[in-house]
């Protein structure tokens, strides 16, 4: 484990991160796009086990983690993901994988907000993770689009989604990501209160409950999607 | 006293001396024809004639009373038919029926008033006892109104007793022929049940030999099935007078003989058809039939059918015609059971050569090695007629194992001990073994079972195993002969087995080593590919971050940048479908749901899995509806598919069945004849129907438990039950 300087400790910091990823070159990438956005990078680890130490060590805000690590290269990033969950639940967490799978994403949004979970190749391209980490920063959930794309796009037999307008499906996509309205508002250049038009309208056609809560609304959307 | 009355005198005695030796010639004349076992007609008629000459002028008849009460005249002297005197004729009736009814001699002035006669005229009767009744009666009939002797009675009882005599010895005479024509009839039959004719031959022999026996020209060979309540004919000797032809079948109601019987279970006779109802009765009455009887064939306790016999009209039955017929019966009996026997060793010589062939059939079909053992076992069960058969096999550590066993209920300490003893031994010798109570010397044992036999399975030159037996009852010999023939089966069969283990484990490890591969492909590409490109499109970053770039330039490198992320995305899709990752964290359920989504073709998922079945089976289910979905999407021209997996203790099944264009087949080329490998590799089913137009299903069930594993391996030498019919601490 390697502890990365302080350097930008005097500048606004976006919040303490750890990065836990087993491929060296990931690992300092990461941290360095971190750290080039704002964000302090305490401490970069390899595997489960040390990113736990690293967590009680530095008591960080935000931990990105690849759900393969050693020892077994399968699902470790889960499995400590949950132990960080139960013994520091305010840290929010963003899980990096090869794959994004619909199961994994309901069981990680079970444990409660502040959860994220991204395709790896996410953090290639320009904001990417940082927004992701901010969301999660301010108390969001982050679902791979990619994910919610193969869920809106699955090939039903009944297609209740026909119902929806395209705006309205676009609408229910970043919902299912997990942004707040004012986000999707700006992503879509409409204002706030049209995006709680569409979300109340959406919510009416798909019959789901309505909530203030986003984290519930993502977990509420992506069941409904699986389900049909 | 004057010399006309000395005369007279002397001429009385002289005449009563002279008709006492003429009496006593004529008796000893009738005797001797008797001794000389004269026709008894002849000796009747001698009887009349001397009466005749002695009683003259008086006339003498000879009568025989008949069943219905009236009287036959069967001899009488011609100075009687000569007259015709009908006034006597009223008398004689009269003292006949006064004998009758006495049993002792009547004479006419005891039974009619002289003033009340017609004409002039007597008869004196005396009784012919035969069998203390009353046969008949001997009639000295005068003419003239002379009243007979007073001593008539007294001389006429002398003839009548030789009459008597007549009749019984004839009667004797008769009786006896009877029963050695019935014993020649008999043994005719039964020579040719013991010859082991076919049933039907004895049939017509029967019915043929009682219709002779019985004078009758009517015999019916009949049986009844009581399931259906109907009789059928086996064979009649009455040809086209039969009112049912041979094979032809009537009701309950219709036969009333064979009513009887089956109500009764004795032999039946039936005097008089008039009061009898329905409609064979009034045929009978139609064609003719007089009396009949008929007698049951029991078989194993059973009336099987009957034998029925009918006189014509006028002919009398002579009583106990039904118990001969009976005898008959049983002959018939004999001959069935026979017939049944010799079908039962015929098809146990049969059913074993079958049974081999339906083992020799699944081997052929590549059961599994359980599946034949426990067929041998169940075949030997059958064939040798014994409850528990199980197959054993010797372990390296001295253990046996049952790999075959007959379904039957579980059996006790003792059993067990037996068993473990003869398979004990013959892994000592390497040749059979018999337990047995007498032998072994255990009370429990004998008391519980008969017998536990064990024949060693050899294969390669070493006891491989044994087939034991195991009876309650004691087993018959040559049983260990007939065992052997088994062991010889399984020996050539587990060669076989052994063959087909070898290929279908190396398959299992071809595809397990496929499977590895895979796995480690794509964890390659995971740990290395994929996060060498993460790397470098972080290096980008990092690069374009690092430094101030010109705009085309950086929306250049934009391009890179997605570019890189495409390569991502397809290194994803590729190394998914080389390792379902999701499968060995979620199991069936999560990953068929993965694989629904991402399907160009609607699906509509039906998991059923209670539990998460071992993870080869888990992967090749999973594999088989991910490679069906693909030949769905890209062949079928489906709407629909449905995909159906049910997960059980003992299966997994899976089915994908879609709504396109069907006539798919399992080619090289398909893509589905990987699958067979993979599902036969672990002993299961792979089924594909898709006939033309009609959609494509694709079915396979993974059993769980695809070898011997049902088999319980236990420790020094102790064998228990491979179906849980052994329940034993060991």
């Amino acid at each position: 484990m390697k502890l990365t300087s302080d350097s930008n400790s005097a500048a606004a910091c976006l919040g303490r991160v750890v990065v836990a990823d087993d491929d060296v070159l990931v690992r300092e990438g990461i941290a360095s796009v971190l750290t080039t956005a704002g964000y302090d990078v305490v401490g970069q680890v390899a595997d489960g086990t040390a990113l736990i130490e690293a967590i009680r060590r530095s008591a960080p805000d935000l931990a990105i983690v690849d759900i393969r690590m050693p020892p077994s290269q399968m699902w470790e990033g889960i499995d400590v993901a949950r132990a960080i969950r139960r013994e520091y639940p305010q840290i929010g967490i963003l899980l990096l994988s090869a794959y994004v799978e619909l199961e994994t994403a309901l069981d990680l949004m079970e444990d409660g907000e502040r959860i994220g979970y991204l395709l790896k190749s996410r953090v290639i391209r320009g904001t990417d993770v940082v927004d992701a980490l901010a969301r999660i920063a301010e108390g969001g959930s982050v679902i791979d689009p990619a994910l919610v794309k193969e869920l809106v796009n699955k090939h039903r037999r009944a297609d209740p989604l026909g119902a929806l307008t395209p705006r309205e499906r676009e609408v229910l996509a970043l919902v299912a990501e997990g942004r707040s309205n004012s986000a999707i508002g700006h992503q879509l250049w409409i204002s706030e209160g049209a995006v709680e038009k569409h979300v109340r309208s959406i919510l009416g056609k798909l019959e789901l409950p309505t909530t203030a809560d986003d984290h519930r609304r993502v977990l509420a959307v992506l069941t409904y999607l699986d389900a049909t | 006293m004057t010399s006309v009355e000395q005369q007279r005198t002397r001429a009385r005695r002289a005449d009563s001396l002279r008709r006492a030796l003429n009496e006593e010639a004529a008796l000893r004349r009738v005797a001797t024809l008797i001794a000389r076992e004269a026709a008894p007609g002849a000796v009747l008629e001698a009887i009349t004639l001397e009466a005749s000459e002695l009683f003259a002028p008086a006339a003498i008849q000879l009568a025989r009373y008949e069943r219905d009460g009236s009287a036959t005249i069967l001899a009488g002297s011609a100075a009687d038919r000569r007259d015709g005197a009908s006034s006597s004729a009223l008398d004689v009736s009269r003292v006949l029926a006064a004998v009758a009814d006495s049993g002792r001699a009547a004479r006419t002035e005891e039974v009619t008033a002289r003033v009340q006669s017609t004409g002039p005229g007597s008869a004196v009767g005396v009784p012919i006892v035969v069998d203390r009744a009353t046969w008949g009666a001997l009639l000295a009939v005068s003419t003239d109104c002379g009243a007979p002797a007073a001593n008539a009675e007294a001389r006429l009882v002398e003839f009548a007793e030789l009459a008597a005599n007549a009749v019984s010895n004839a009667q004797a005479r008769n009786a006896l022929r009877t029963v050695a024509d019935l014993q020649r009839s008999l043994r005719r039959v039964a020579t040719l049940v013991a010859q082991g004719a076919e049933p039907k031959a004895v049939f017509v022999a029967v019915a043929e030999e009682a219709a002779r026996v019985l004078a009758v020209g009517a015999v019916s060979l009949v049986r009844y099935d009581p399931h259906t309540g109907m009789f059928t004919k086996i064979y009649g000797t009455h040809g086209e007078r039969a009112s049912v032809p041979d094979d032809g079948q009537w009701s309950l109601e219709h036969c009333p003989e064979g009513a009887l019987i089956q109500a009764t279970g004795l032999p039946v006779r039936i005097d008089d058809w008039t009061s009898i109802p329905g409609p064979v009765a009034a045929r009978h009455r139609e064609d003719g039939f007089g009396q009949g009887v008929a007698a049951p064939i029991v078989l194993d306790g059973v009336i099987w059918g009957h034998i029925a016999a009918f006189g014509e009209a006028d002919e009398v039955l002579t009583p106990g015609s039904e118990d001969r017929l009976a005898d008959f019966t049983n002959l018939v009996a004999t001959a069935i059971a026979n017939a049944k026997t010799r079908d039962q060793l015929r098809s146990l010589a049969e059913s074993q050569g079958a049974a081999l062939r339906r083992v020799a059939t699944l081997v052929g079909q590549q059961a599994s090695p359980s599946t034949i053992f426990n067929a041998v076992a169940a075949e030997a069960s059958r064939a040798l007629a014994v409850e528990h058969v199980n197959v054993v096999r010797y372990e390296e550590d001295g253990s046996a194992t049952v790999v075959g066993a007959t379904e039957s209920s579980r059996f006790g300490r003792a059993a067990t001990a037996a068993c473990v003893a003869v398979v004990k031994e013959v892994r000592r010798t390497g040749s059979a073994a018999r337990v047995d109570g007498s032998t072994d010397g255990a009370s429990s044992v004998a008391a519980e079972l008969g017998s536990a036999i064990a024949a060693p399975i050899a294969v390669e030159g070493a006891t491989w195993g044994a087939i034991v037996v195991l009876s309650a009852d004691a087993l018959p010999p040559g049983t260990r002969t007939r065992l052997t023939d088994f062991t010889h089966l399984v020996a050539s069969s587990i060669s076989n087995v052994h063959a087909r283990d070898k290929l279908i484990a190396s398959r299992a490890r071809i595809v397990t080593a496929g499977d590895e591969t895979r796995r480690r492909i794509e964890r390659n590409i995971h740990d290395g590919i994929q996060q060498r490109v993460v790397a470098l499109g972080l290096n980008l970053r990092a690069l374009r971050e690092q430094f101030s770039l010109p705009d085309a330039m950086g929306l250049a490198l934009d391009d890179v940048e997605e570019a890189l992320e495409g390569l991502l995305a397809e290194i994803r899709d590729f190394s998914r479908g080389l390792h379902p990752t999701l499968l060995s964290r979620g199991g069936l359920g999560p990953s068929l749901r993965a694989l629904a989504r991402r399907s160009p073709v609607p699906v509509t998922l039906e998991v059923a899995a209670g539990m998460r079945p071992p993870a080869p089976i888990e992967i090749a289910a999973y594999y088989v509806v991910s490679e069906a979905l693909a030949n769905v999407a890209k062949h079928a021209h489906a709407s629909s598919v449905t995909v159906t997996v049910s997960v059980d203790t003992t299966a997994v099944m899976a089915a994908v069945a879609d709504d396109g264009v069907g006539g798919a087949a399992l080619r090289e080329s398909s893509g589905l004849i990987g699958l067979v490998d993979r599902v036969e590799a672990l002993h299961g089913t792979l089924e594909l129907a898709s006939p033309p137009g009609r959609g494509t299903t694709i079915s396979i069930m993974l059993p769980l438990e695809p070898n011997v594993s049902k088999e319980r391996v236990l420790p020094g030498g102790s064998v228990t039950g491979g179906r849980g019919n052994l329940e034993v601490d060991l």
